[in-house]
């Protein structure tokens, strides 16, 4: 099963015997016959079985019907009906596929007769757990990757794997804006303007289990009044998003870019799926997802086009992203010493030094995303070692500048302008989410859940503009607006390219300019925003 | 009994950016939040701009009563709630005001250049801080705010040396203390910040 084993590059890769208290409780709901479909080396739900004990999970419950049981699962259900620990698998489980056995892993198995018990189990494991639920079906066919950006990342968020496509049966519509659902679906629950599908795999932190099973209760009561129209049961996780979403919490759209995470019925689609598991490269789009983001120009084509192979050197040198940040900041301050020299082959030695301390930089923030290793620290550390090697290297281009001809106002316009820069995006930022807060304070119409129809985004009287802007976001123009505005990139390789080729006052002068109309373009464009 | 602290958590983001010190706060008060924050801001930035240029062209400093005068202008408007459409525009202006005051005030008394870098990293520093600690919910203790000295604090600090000609020794002063106070308490505050503090923690992409 070579799509089951684990890159260990991870962070604090789960080893068996090493189950932890934040580890995720996962209730897998083989309710359908699609758990029971074969596939290399058994059936759906054995192979996801397989893939959940690879990763931090430390209980996992197993709701299936009664009598569909299948494989070992029907063996099990033989000898143990309501609970088992799974390091003692009964002797007469089939050979086919043993159960893959971790210790301390709790590994329940409970049988539930339909919809509304499905989800009451689900409430009940709510109210009973101390840490993240993740609420899963059966019948998912996912690179293991995928199902750990859930449940691999280090604060167990609230989320969903939402991916591309169109909505179909086990494909719930969703609307997701800014990384974030803010409609879901079902075969009850309406979604106007979906613009992505959700794929099968909820977990919900332990802030919001409470919600959770109170939205599952909820449910159960209304399904069995017959209050939710012709709802399947295989939609247990797909009513609970929307429940979870029309509730307020608020989800994470978990993207999982290259890799594969989708739900199957019917033989064919399940070996097809696994098929296509195959040809993606794991680790390669785990790497690949861990380096695209929305940086600037020089970021995305002279540091993210090789700086893979640097995060691979560092991650398998065991490097914290931390670590990375800490080289950084020594070779900006050894690109800051060469500039204070002021010879042409010191600040050419300078620029160099500049443009590696900016590659690593960039590397701090991959190495976090491949390896998982997000801390509050690490984002700080990341952010405010930025302003200070920036301000440094003004210092050295400052102190290396000839002598009786000052340039040190210069300088420090330069650092007041660029503060100045940060502090309007900052500052319009922190009113737009002030705005957010005041407008939900005020009205909250959160949708009930035993009506079907949603709100449509409010933003939708803007779609010319949006859809205007969205045009802009491609090609020629999109790189313009990024490059326009000087982002951390542009001007680290301005600095390093005047400060190579000529002198300080250069590069100045040239931060003041090039940084004096990106704050004029930025303030009057948000100025036009605010009134829009 | 037990009682517990909890760090009370800004009601507005651009209120937290402004970075008021006590006086400011007091000013807010004295008009019981009735003046917007942008006009008297801009107001402020203007007539400190105006001074700091009579300072720098003109034999007597003028520039010394730029402080007060931002002061009773800017601060008046800082407990009005900023949400006017255009009230995000308040604090880069309270930057600019206190940076460049700073910087033309160390230029023009011949403060060692670095000195200058060294307070107004301090107070950079801060500032920055604040807007990432609000992003990630690592929100700064209450003392923080006055024990800053806040924008109007500094700024009538550095011109209290003014008036005394002793602008640098009250540069170094400031610098060192400025540095410690807003260095220890942000690190030990980021170091005792739970390691899931959430999804934001996520954001720490370069700019």
């Amino acid at each position: 099963m070579a799509d089951v084993k684990r890159d260990s590059m991870g962070a604090e890769p789960s080893k068996p015997g090493a189950v932890r208290d934040t580890d995720t409780v996962v209730v897998v709901l083989a309710t359908s016959p699609s758990a029971g479909l074969p596939c290399p080396g058994g059936s759906l739900l054995e192979r996801l079985t397989a893939q959940l004990v690879t990763l931090p999970v430390r209980e996992l419950h197993v709701v299936a019907r009664g009598e569909g049981l299948t494989g070992g699962y029907a063996a099990w259900r033989v000898s143990a009906p309501e609970e088992r620990r799974a390091d003692g698998p009964p002797r007469d489980v089939p050979d086919a596929w043993a159960l893959p056995l971790v210790d301390g892993m709790r590994h329940t198995l409970s049988t539930s007769d339909g919809l509304a018990e499905d989800l009451r189990i689900v409430a009940k494991s709510a109210r009973a757990s101390t840490s993240a639920v993740a609420v899963l079906a059966a019948d998912v066919v996912a690179h293991t990757e995928a199902l750990a950006t859930l449940f691999e990342h280090p604060s167990r968020p609230t989320g969903a794997v939402v991916a591309g496509g169109d909505p179909g049966p086990l494909r719930p519509p969703v609307r997701t804006e800014w990384g974030r659902v803010v409609s879901a679906g079902n075969s009850f629950h309406e979604v106007e303007w979906p613009n992505g599908t959700f794929r099968g795999v909820l977990q919900v932190g332990e802030a919001h289990l409470a919600t959770l099973a109170d939205v599952a209760e909820e449910l159960a009561d209304l399904a069995q009044r017959r209050g939710l129209g012709r709802v399947s049961d295989t939609e247990v996780p797909d009513l609970l998003l929307t429940g979870l979403v029309r509730a307020g919490v608020p989800v994470q759209a978990a993207a999982i870019g290259s890799l594969h995470c989708s739900r199957v019925a019917g033989r064919t689609a399940a070996e097809d799926a696994v098929r296509d598991l195959a040809r993606v490269n794991e680790p390669q789009a785990r790497l690949e997802a861990a380096v695209k983001s929305g940086d600037g120009f020089f970021a995305t084509y002279a540091v993210s086009s090789w700086s893979r192979h640097v995060v691979r050197l560092a991650a398998r040198m065991g490097l914290t992203p931390n670590a990375v940040t800490g080289f950084s900041v020594g070779l900006a301050a050894i690109a800051a010493i060469w500039f204070s020299d002021g010879h042409r082959t010191a600040m050419v030695v300078g620029a160099a030094a500049l443009y590696l301390s900016f590659v690593l930089d960039c590397v701090d923030g991959q190495l976090a995303r491949y390896t998982r290793r997000f801390s509050p620290l690490g984002g700080w550390l990341d952010a405010i070692c930025d302003r200070l090697k920036e301000y440094v290297v003004y210092v050295g281009l400052a102190l290396g500048y000839a002598p009786g001809a000052s340039v040190w106002p210069l300088a420090v316009s330069a650092m007041i302008l660029q503060s100045l820069r940060h502090m309007v995006d900052f500052s319009y930022a922190g009113w737009v989410a002030d705005a957010a807060r005041r407008d939900a304070g005020r009205v909250r119409p959160l949708r009930l859940l035993d009506v079907p129809w949603d709100d449509p985004p409010r933003q939708q009287k803007a779609g010319t503009v949006l859809a205007l802007s969205r045009r802009l976001d491609k090609g020629a123009a999109y790189w313009l607006k990024k490059i326009v505005v000087l982002p951390i990139g542009e001007r680290m390789a301005l600095i390093a390219v005047t400060a190579a080729v000529s002198d300080a006052r250069v590069t100045f002068l040239a931060l003041l300019g090039w940084g004096g109309v990106a704050l004029a373009y930025t303030t009057a464009g948000r100025m036009a925003r605010s009134f829009a | 009994m037990i009682s517990v602290h909890m760090t009370p958590v800004p009601r507005s983001a651009v209120v937290a950016y402004r970075d008021d010190g006590t006086l400011s706060k007091g000013m807010g008060l004295l008009v019981s939040g009735q003046l917007p924050p942008l006009p008297p801001a801009l107001a402020g930035a203007f007539v400190t701009a105006v001074l700091l240029g009579l300072g720098a062209a003109g034999a007597d400093d003028f520039a010394v009563f730029a402080p007060a005068v931002a002061l009773l202008l800017a601060g008046a408007g800082s407990s009005h709630p900023h949400d006017g459409r255009l009230d995000w525009l308040v604090p880069p202006i309270l930057r600019l005001t206190e940076y460049g005051f700073i910087a033309s005030a160390g230029f023009a008394r011949d403060v060692p250049p670095v000195l200058v870098f060294a307070l107004l990293g301090a107070m950079a520093f801060h500032h920055y801080d604040t807007v990432y600690r609000l992003r990630q919910h690592v929100y700064a203790p209450p003392w923080l705010a006055p024990a800053g000295l806040g924008w109007d604090g500094r700024m009538l600090v550095v011109a209290l040396g003014g008036l005394l000609g002793l602008v640098a020794p009250v540069f170094v002063l400031l610098a060192v203390y400025l540095w410690c106070l807003f260095g220890w308490e942000s690190l030990t505050c980021w170091l005792a910040a739970p390691r899931a503090a959430g999804e934001a923690a996520e954001a720490g992409a370069p700019e």
